[in-house]
């Protein structure tokens, strides 16, 4: 019965949903978590790539730069997520060319959502399959976190999740998330949400991807975190879990004594 | 045969134009305005072939109000100006591109909630979780939270230099500038200007008072009176500041 409203983009189903909308916010909870949170002096990304081959290249696939102040994690379909960086890039610099300064981080957060909204309305096309935390500093609003979903959706948030658990995640960063943390200390944290909601075999350097929007001397670098560090970071992260796992244990037990 | 002039302070702008429009050997008004408003604290002063400076006054200002309406605030000076020119040399590479020459001449605010009004759509088109309303909820506590830091930084960071002027020309050209002339008077204007405000003058642009940089423009209408072929009877003259376009006078020359 439902098929007959699944198979176009553009059509309503009776209890006035877009299934198709709904199965492209779905393919986003299938694939790789992304993190962002706004800190002290910045805004931290992390990023898990789900899978990798021990033949494949390294190289980015999770957190791209948008421009020279903006910088974005991806969850969804890489390959839609690029077309939708492709548009973002050409945007900023336009901006750029046009009004001699940098793009407002919610200019291109809008951007993005008008963008995968039309694809929600237009028929014969499939929504974008992908999400975007996207970090970024203006002069106006200061350090700004958006996230963006298929449905054309754009919302600011202090801290995000998106991608595999990231309800979990969500979560975790609703009842933890302080404001005003240090770079050194959102990064643990980032990772110990990680360690939260993902099994194990994610929390190692090969298969994350972590960057910092920062100020330096009043201009706005964007960078990417160090692999080693990540590691480290990550095996603390793990440990710290695995300790808090035991003393739940601990504690349960004494409890069932 | 048009003059534009414009003075720029450290905090002030003032900008003046000759009041006839001719044609020819005819002159069609004398109480004719060119500098333009585009908005609360910025203006623009326009020369050019007969409707084209209307046509452009009235398509820049609507084109940076819809950018301030869609950002929600608006934009700095320097980028309006940087929006000048891009639209004057793209339509130089048309078939009929804008004949107009600019100053063009503001004064940034800082930035202040009252003047924001992010009321984007945040209807989705799909249901969402009952999350959604917690996420509403964030997200209004998040953008009061930036801006409240960003008022804060906004204090700390300010600068002397509010006021900026710029010559556009129909090339496309832009430049910014202590004083400024556009058409046949900078001929005789730009040495003077330079002489009472210039880098080597006593007193430099950013130094000067509204007043005193109003009796510059005094002098510079006087000069035009002798040496000029066009004898301008009154000049317009518009002064903005942080609180807007304060002043709006006609000056005459005074000779002897």
């Amino acid at each position: 019965m439902s098929r007959r409203y699944d198979s176009r983009t553009t059509l309503f189903s009776p209890e006035g949903r877009i299934f198709q909308v709904e199965y492209a916010i779905e393919a986003i909870n299938q694939t790789g978590a992304s993190l962002g949170m706004i800190c002290k002096d910045g805004i931290l990304l992390l990023a898990d790539k789900k899978s990798t081959s021990r033949l494949f290249e390294t190289r980015q696939e999770k957190v791209y730069k948008l421009a020279d102040h903006i910088s974005c994690a991806v969850s969804g379909l890489t390959a839609d997520a690029n077309t939708l960086i492709d548009h973002c890039r050409i945007r900023a610099q336009r901006y750029l060319y046009t009004y001699g300064e940098p793009i407002p981080v919610e200019d291109i957060a809008r951007e993005l959502a008008d963008v995968k909204q039309s694809y929600t309305q237009h028929g014969g096309l499939r929504p974008f399959g992908a999400s975007l935390l996207i970090a970024g500093w203006d002069d106006k609003l200061g350090f700004q976190l958006y996230r963006t979903d298929p449905s054309g959706n754009y919302g600011g948030w202090r801290a995000a999740a998106i991608g595999r658990k990231s309800r979990a995640a969500t979560g975790v960063l609703r009842g933890s998330f302080k404001e005003g943390m240090t770079f050194d200390e959102a990064k643990k944290y980032a990772l110990s949400v990680f360690a939260r909601t993902l099994d194990a075999t994610s929390l190692s350097s090969d298969k994350l991807e972590m960057c910092v929007v920062k100020r330096e001397r009043g201009e706005i670098v964007v960078q990417f975190v160090d692999g080693d560090e990540v590691q480290r970071l990550a095996e603390e992260a793990k440990k710290e879990r695995d300790e808090k796992e035991e003393d739940e244990e601990e504690s349960s037990s004494s409890i069932l004594l | 045969m048009d003059s534009l002039l414009g003075i720029r302070g450290k905090d002030f702008v003032i900008l003046a134009c000759s009041m006839q429009a001719a044609r020819g050997i005819t002159v069609q008004m004398t109480e004719y305005d060119k500098i333009a408003k585009i908005d609360d604290h910025k203006m623009l002063a326009v020369t050019g072939e007969g409707g084209d400076s209307q046509q452009f006054v009235d398509s820049i200002r609507s084109s940076l109000k819809l950018t301030s309406f869609r950002q929600g605030f608006p934009l700095k000076v320097n980028a309006a100006a940087n929006y000048i020119r891009t639209r004057l040399a793209t339509s130089l590479r048309t078939r009929s591109p804008f004949q107009v020459n600019t100053i063009f001449g503001g004064v940034d605010i800082p930035f202040s909630i009252e003047s924001e009004d992010i009321s984007s759509p945040t209807t989705s088109s799909s249901k969402l979780e009952e999350k959604k309303e917690e996420e509403k909820s964030k997200e209004e506590e998040e953008e009061e939270e930036l801006k409240k830091g960003e008022e804060e930084k906004e204090e700390e960071e300010k600068d002397d230099q509010t006021a900026h002027l710029y010559l556009i020309d129909y090339l496309g050209t832009l430049c910014e500038v202590p004083f400024a002339a556009q058409g046949y008077c900078s001929h005789f204007l730009l040495s003077l200007f330079d002489r009472k405000c210039g880098e080597k003058a006593p007193i430099k642009a950013d130094e000067l008072s509204i007043d005193q940089a109003k009796g510059i423009l005094q002098t510079a209408i006087n000069q035009l009176q002798v040496r000029y072929l066009i004898k301008d009877p009154k000049y317009l003259i518009k002064v903005v500041t942080a609180e807007g376009i304060i002043e709006e006078m006609e000056m005459r020359p005074h000779i002897g």
